[in-house]
C-alpha cells in the first residue's frame, strides 16, 4: 500500500493536478474568508465553512479524475494487478494518497483561524468540528471520484461525472420542498436524506456536532472504496 | 514448475482460448509462438493473473492462482504487451516503485543498479521515461520484469520494437535468465524464438498445435535436409557430379542467377554432411562456388505449415457447419431463396456471422508471412531479397552454435 500511496502522491505534484487543486482551494477559500469574515468585520469562519464545500465541488474532481482512469488507458493497471498487492491495498493507497492532499489544502483554514484569533478568539470547538466535518466529507468526496474514475478509462468522462453527481447531491436537498407532506410520497424523505452529504455537512457550520454525520461520512466513503475494489475485481473476469 | 490445465477464455461468443493444457518445468525457457490473436497473450494474462479464465486451473509451484493470488504472483516478473510504464517518472524513481510494488526492499539501488546493466540502460537512468524511444521504453519494460528477481518471467513479446542488435541482445540475456530462472516468452518472429527456447508451444486460434523441444519440432517435420548452391560452371556436369557424391539424393536445377551461373537445389539423406565433399569436387572440377546455404525447414516453415494445416481443418469443419445449418435453414422454408440460403444461414443469429470474417484476416497474415520465405525455397527468382534475409538470419544461427 506504501508504495503505491507514494507512487501517487508524487505523481499528483508532477503533474499539474495537485497544483490546480490546491490553487482553486486557496483562492477561492481567500476570497470568501477576505469577502465574508475579514471584510465584514465578523470574527466568524462560519461562512467560510458554509461556502467552502461548493469549491470542493469542483476541485475534488480534478483531484480524482485520473486515479484510474490514467492507468488504464496507459495500461499501467497491469502492473499494479500482476504485482503481489491485493486490490484493497491498491485502491486504498491511492485514496490517501488524493486524501492526504485534500487535508493539506484544509491546513489553510488554520491559518484563517489564526489570523482571526489576532482579533478576538473564536470558539475552538467549532471549529475543530468544522475542520473533521470538513475532512469526513472530503474522504466521502474523494471515495466517489476515485469509484468513478475507475469506471472509465477517459479522464474527461470522469471529472464531468463526478462533477455532475457532486452537483446532483448539492440539490437533492432542495427536491424536499417538493414532496408534500404526509403524503404516500413521505418515504422519498429518507431517500433523499441517504443523498444529503451537503445537508449533514451544515449541521456541523452551525456548531452541531451530528454524530450520525461523522458515521455517514464513513460509511459512504467505506461503501465507495469497496465499490472501486469489485470494478477492478471484475474487470478480470470479463 | 508452472502447470496449466484446460483453460479456457471466452469473451463473449468469442473464444480466445480454447482448452489448453502444457506444463513447464524449472529452468526452461519456453516459447509461445503462434500469429497475432491466436491467444498468446490472453494466456500471459491468465497465467500473471491479470484476468481470470472462465474454467481450467493455472498452478504455480502447485499453488492455485486463484486461492493464492498474492504468493503465486510474487513468484512471477510480467513484461505485458504493452510496457506499463508511467511515463513521468525517471527510469529510477519506476524502477524503484516497482521494487516497492514487489515488496523487494534490501539494497533496492544495487539490485536497479544491476538490472540497468543486464539490459543496457544504465546511461538513460535518470532521464524521463516519456522521453526515451521505443526500444528504450521496451527495455525498461524488460528491466521492471526482472526487479525481484523472481522465480518465473513471463515475456509477451519482449523484442518488439528492438532494432536486430537489440534483439540478440535480449536474446543472450533472456538465454542467461533461463539458467536460473524458469522463462516463457511468447513471438511470432520465430527466429528469436529458435534462438532462445527449449521448448515450443504453437498457439493458433486458441489451440495448442504443437508443443515440443525446439530441436524435436524440426526434426519431426522434416525428414530430409537440402541445400541451395549458386555455382558456376557447365550445367549438365554440375549437376551429374553433384548428384553422384555421397549422401545425395537428388539434384534440381534451378533458375539462372547470373551469366554462367545457376542455383541448385541439392537433397541429402539426413544426417549426411555432403559440404565438405561438395567443396571438394567443385574445386577439382573448378567449379566456383558462390553460395551455399541450409534450406532446412526452419521454425518459420514449420510454424506455418503447423497454421496452415490446423486452419485448413479448422475451415473444412465450419464450412461443414455451414453447409449444415444452411440445409436446415432452407428446409425450414425460406421457399424461392432456398439457393441462397446456404450462404448466409447465419443471419438471424448476428454473432456467428462474425466467423467468416475473421477467418481472413487470419489467413491474410499467414500469406504476407509465407511470403518471403517462399522466395527462399524457389531460389534466385527474387534474387536481390536473398541478402536482406541472410543480414537477418546470419546472426540467429550463430548464436545457436
Amino acid at each position: 500500500m506504501l508504495a503505491v500511496f507514494k507512487k501517487e502522491f508524487k505523481a499528483a505534484f508532477t503533474s499539474p493536478i495537485a497544483y490546480i487543486f490546491l490553487f482553486l482551494i486557496l483562492i477561492f477559500s481567500g476570497y470568501f474568508f477576505a469577502a465574508a469574515t475579514l471584510g465584514a468585520d465578523r470574527a466568524d469562519l462560519s461562512p467560510v465553512f458554509g461556502n467552502v464545500l461548493t469549491i470542493f465541488l469542483f476541485a475534488v474532481p480534478v483531484l480524482t479524475m485520473r486515479i484510474f482512469s490514467e492507468e488504464k488507458r496507459q495500461k499501467t493497471d497491469q502492473l499494479l494487478l500482476t504485482s503481489p498487492k491485493t486490490n484493497t491495498q491498491i485502491v486504498m493507497g491511492k485514496f490517501f494518497a488524493a486524501y492526504i492532499i485534500y487535508l493539506l489544502s484544509l491546513l489553510i483554514f488554520v491559518v484563517f483561524y489564526i489570523t482571526v484569533c489576532f482579533f478576538v478568539q473564536p470558539p475552538l470547538g467549532i471549529f475543530i468540528g468544522n475542520m473533521v466535518a470538513l475532512s469526513l466529507v472530503g474522504a466521502a468526496f474523494i471515495a466517489i471520484g476515485i469509484f468513478i474514475s475507475s469506471l472509465t478509462e477517459n479522464q474527461i468522462v470522469s471529472v464531468l461525472t463526478t462533477f455532475g453527481i457532486f452537483l446532483l447531491l448539492l440539490f437533492i436537498d432542495g427536491f424536499k420542498n417538493f414532496i408534500p407532506s404526509g403524503s404516500v410520497f413521505n418515504f422519498l424523505n429518507y431517500v433523499i436524506d441517504a443523498f444529503a452529504l451537503y445537508g449533514r455537512y451544515s449541521d456541523f457550520t452551525i456548531g452541531i456536532f451530528d454524530f450520525s454525520g461523522i458515521l455517514y461520512y464513513l460509511s459512504v466513503a467505506g461503501l465507495f472504496l469497496f465499490l472501486t475494489t469489485r470494478v477492478l475485481e471484475k474487470r478480470r473476469w470479463n | 514448475m508452472i502447470e496449466v490445465s484446460n483453460l479456457v477464455k471466452r469473451y463473449g461468443d468469442k473464444i480466445a482460448v480454447n482448452n489448453i493444457s502444457f506444463t513447464v518445468h524449472d529452468g526452461e525457457v519456453t516459447g509461445f509462438l503462434g500469429p497475432n490473436g491466436a491467444g498468446k497473450t490472453t494466456t500471459m494474462n491468465i497465467l500473471t493473473g491479470y484476468i481470470s479464465s472462465n474454467e481450467g486451473s493455472v498452478k504455480i509451484n502447485g499453488l492455485d492462482i486463484l486461492d493464492e493470488p498474492v504468493k503465486t504472483k510474487r513468484l512471477i516478473g510480467y513484461l505485458p504487451e504493452h510496457p506499463p510504464l508511467y511515463l513521468d517518472m525517471t527510469v529510477r524513481e519506476y524502477l524503484l516503485f516497482v521494487c516497492g510494488l514487489k515488496d523487494y526492499h534490501k539494497h533496492r539501488e544495487a539490485h536497479i543498479k544491476e538490472i540497468c546493466e543486464l539490459v543496457k540502460i544504465t546511461h538513460v537512468y535518470d532521464r524521463l521515461i516519456k522521453n526515451l524511444s521505443k526500444g528504450y521504453r521496451q527495455r525498461v519494460g524488460l528491466a521492471q520484469a526482472l526487479i525481484g528477481n523472481s522465480e518465473i518471467i513471463i515475456l509477451d513479446e519482449p523484442t518488439v520494437g528492438l532494432d536486430p542488435k537489440e534483439k540478440i541482445e535480449i536474446g543472450n540475456l533472456i538465454r542467461r535468465l533461463g539458467k536460473n530462472h524458469t522463462v516463457i516468452l511468447s513471438s511470432h518472429v520465430l527466429a528469436e524464438i529458435q534462438a532462445v527456447c527449449d521448448r515450443i508451444i504453437v498457439i493458433n486460434r486458441g489451440i495448442i498445435v504443437a508443443n515440443d523441444k525446439t530441436e524435436n519440432l524440426g526434426e519431426h517435420l522434416s525428414q530430409k535436409h537440402s541445400y541451395s548452391a549458386l555455382i558456376e560452371g557447365p550445367a549438365e556436369s554440375v549437376a551429374k557430379g553433384i548428384g553422384v557424391l555421397p549422401g545425395v539424393v537428388s539434384v534440381k536445377r534451378g533458375e539462372r542467377a547470373e551469366r554462367g551461373v545457376f542455383e541448385y537445389t541439392i537433397e541429402t539423406e539426413k544426417g549426411s554432411d555432403i559440404r565438405r565433399s561438395l567443396f571438394q569436387f567443385l574445386s577439382k572440377n573448378n567449379y566456383p562456388l558462390l553460395g551455399l546455404r541450409s534450406l532446412d525447414l526452419s521454425l518459420e516453415e514449420i510454424f506455418i505449415k503447423l497454421i496452415t494445416e490446423d486452419d485448413a481443418a479448422f475451415s473444412e469443419a465450419t464450412k461443414k457447419e455451414r453447409r449444415k445449418k444452411g440445409r436446415r435453414f432452407a428446409k425450414s422454408g425460406e421457399g424461392d431463396k432456398a439457393g441462397k440460403a446456404p450462404e448466409e444461414p447465419e443471419e438471424p443469429h448476428s454473432d456467428g456471422a462474425e466467423e467468416p470474417g475473421e477467418d481472413k484476416p487470419a489467413e491474410e497474415a499467414l500469406e504476407d508471412h509465407a511470403g518471403p520465405y517462399d522466395s527462399k525455397a524457389d531460389g534466385s527468382a527474387q534474387a536481390d531479397e536473398a541478402p536482406v534475409e541472410k543480414a537477418d538470419e546470419a546472426p540467429a544461427e550463430k548464436e545457436d552454435e
